[in-house]
């Protein structure tokens, strides 16, 4: 209990910081909004042998200052042709997360480092078609394996950037540490889960570079309330 | 600062994306181990073939003991389209036939080495001209080594 209470103190202390440090800066303008965005990074996988046909969204929030709330979505089509097989998977994922800046910025500076914590999952079928087995006595044999249906849990920790290029316009980057929590365990393993990567490792590393779009829905007021104090007392 | 961190993010990107491709390093056939033997007593005793030919039925042209004059163990390729297959032993001048029957399943080896196909419960009919009796050590078929068959032959 005694450890709860601890993790429940720091928790909300972090989450008190940002709005106390919200105090201490000038009167300026932050655009807040939802970004909207799209990772570059899948459509690498076109170029790549074997390609892997996919393609990645995100979308966040600033809800308190420097916290965000992020969504990122994806899928992805993979065929890996082998001279005695083809294996196929196609599969979807959603992950949840929160970044968190780390640098100071400037009042009306949208540029961010930061770090996050996040869960994933997603639902993929997988099966290989045609799989031949070979026998140069009798004679080979072509059968196919599957489609198998999976749902894997794991939990990303990552880091990166993102500068504004333009207004509401961002550019960014960030890497992921992925921790495989939960494969279903049905034969075959799979070759590679959509969103985490390759599947023979409990643990994958894995990049995002974003370009995304902030509808500037929301604007915040820093420090309007302590100038109009300032104000107050002059009079 | 903008240029700073693009010239941070192309460094990171030549720095990655190396990859190799791992080869396959685990034993592909699948074949049923077989080893003949003779009582001599109690004991058995390794039994050395020579002039001896075993072939598929249906496969008369081709010779699994082909180059062989003389041996003591033999690895049967069962027959991946079907549930059984039969083959023919001759030995003395006396011909038998084995029958083996299993079930099939295909397993992945690896991604490396691609698919395998398995054959369990393993069951034996024969003639007895010159097979004494067959012993079924192991009923699964697989890509080891493990003997999966005793053919005990007739001492003359």
């Amino acid at each position: 209990m005694r450890i709860l209470r601890y993790i429940f103190s720091v928790t909300s202390l972090l989450l008190v910081l940002p709005a106390f440090s919200q105090k201490q800066g000038t009167e300026a303008m932050r655009y807040g909004g939802i970004r909207i965005g799209v990772d570059l990074v899948p459509f690498v996988g076109y170029f790549l042998t074997p390609p892997q046909k996919g393609a990645a969204f995100t979308m966040d929030a600033e809800f308190r200052d420097g916290w965000f709330a992020v969504i990122h979505a994806g899928y992805l089509n993979f065929n890996k042709e082998e001279a005695d097989y083809t294996y196929h998977n196609d599969g979807r994922y959603l992950k949840f997360g929160i970044n968190h800046n780390f640098v100071p910025r400037e009042p009306g500076e949208s540029e961010i480092i930061f770090w996050g914590l996040g869960i994933a999952t997603g639902v993929f079928t997988q099966s290989a078609d045609p799989v031949v087995v070979r026998n140069g006595y009798w004679g080979d044999y072509v059968t196919s394996v599957g489609p198998v249906k999976m749902r894997p849990f794991w939990a990303e920790m990552t880091a990166g950037i993102r500068v504004e290029m333009f207004r509401n316009f961002f550019m960014g980057w960030n890497v992921r540490g992925r921790f495989l929590l939960q494969l279903p365990n049905k034969t075959p393993e799979p070759y590679i889960v959509p969103g985490y990567g390759y599947a023979g490792k409990s643990f994958s590393v894995g990049f995002n570079y974003t370009l995304s779009f902030r509808i500037p829905y929301k604007i915040k007021v820093i420090e309007k309330k302590k100038k109009e104090t300032e104000e107050e007392e002059k009079k | 600062m903008r240029a700073d961190l693009l010239l941070v993010l192309t460094v990171f990107l030549m720095t990655t994306g190396c990859q190799y491709a791992p080869k396959c390093l685990e034993p592909y056939d699948v074949t049923l181990h077989a080893r003949f033997v003779t009582l001599a007593g109690t004991q058995e005793k390794d039994t050395l073939l020579q002039n001896a030919d075993i072939y598929g039925i249906g496969r008369e042209d081709s010779l699994i003991t082909a180059g062989k004059e003389s041996f003591s163990k033999i690895d049967f390729p069962p027959d991946p389209n079907r549930n059984h297959c039969s083959f023919i032993f001759r030995y003395n001048g006396l011909y038998d036939t084995l029958v083996f029957s299993y079930l099939r399943s295909v397993r992945l080896l690896s991604y490396e080495c691609g698919y395998i196909q398995e054959y369990r419960n393993l069951k034996v009919e024969y003639t007895m001209h010159q097979i004494d009796s067959i012993a079924v050590v192991d009923t699964l078929i697989s890509n080891k080594d493990d003997e999966n068959i005793k053919i005990y032959l007739f001492r003359h």
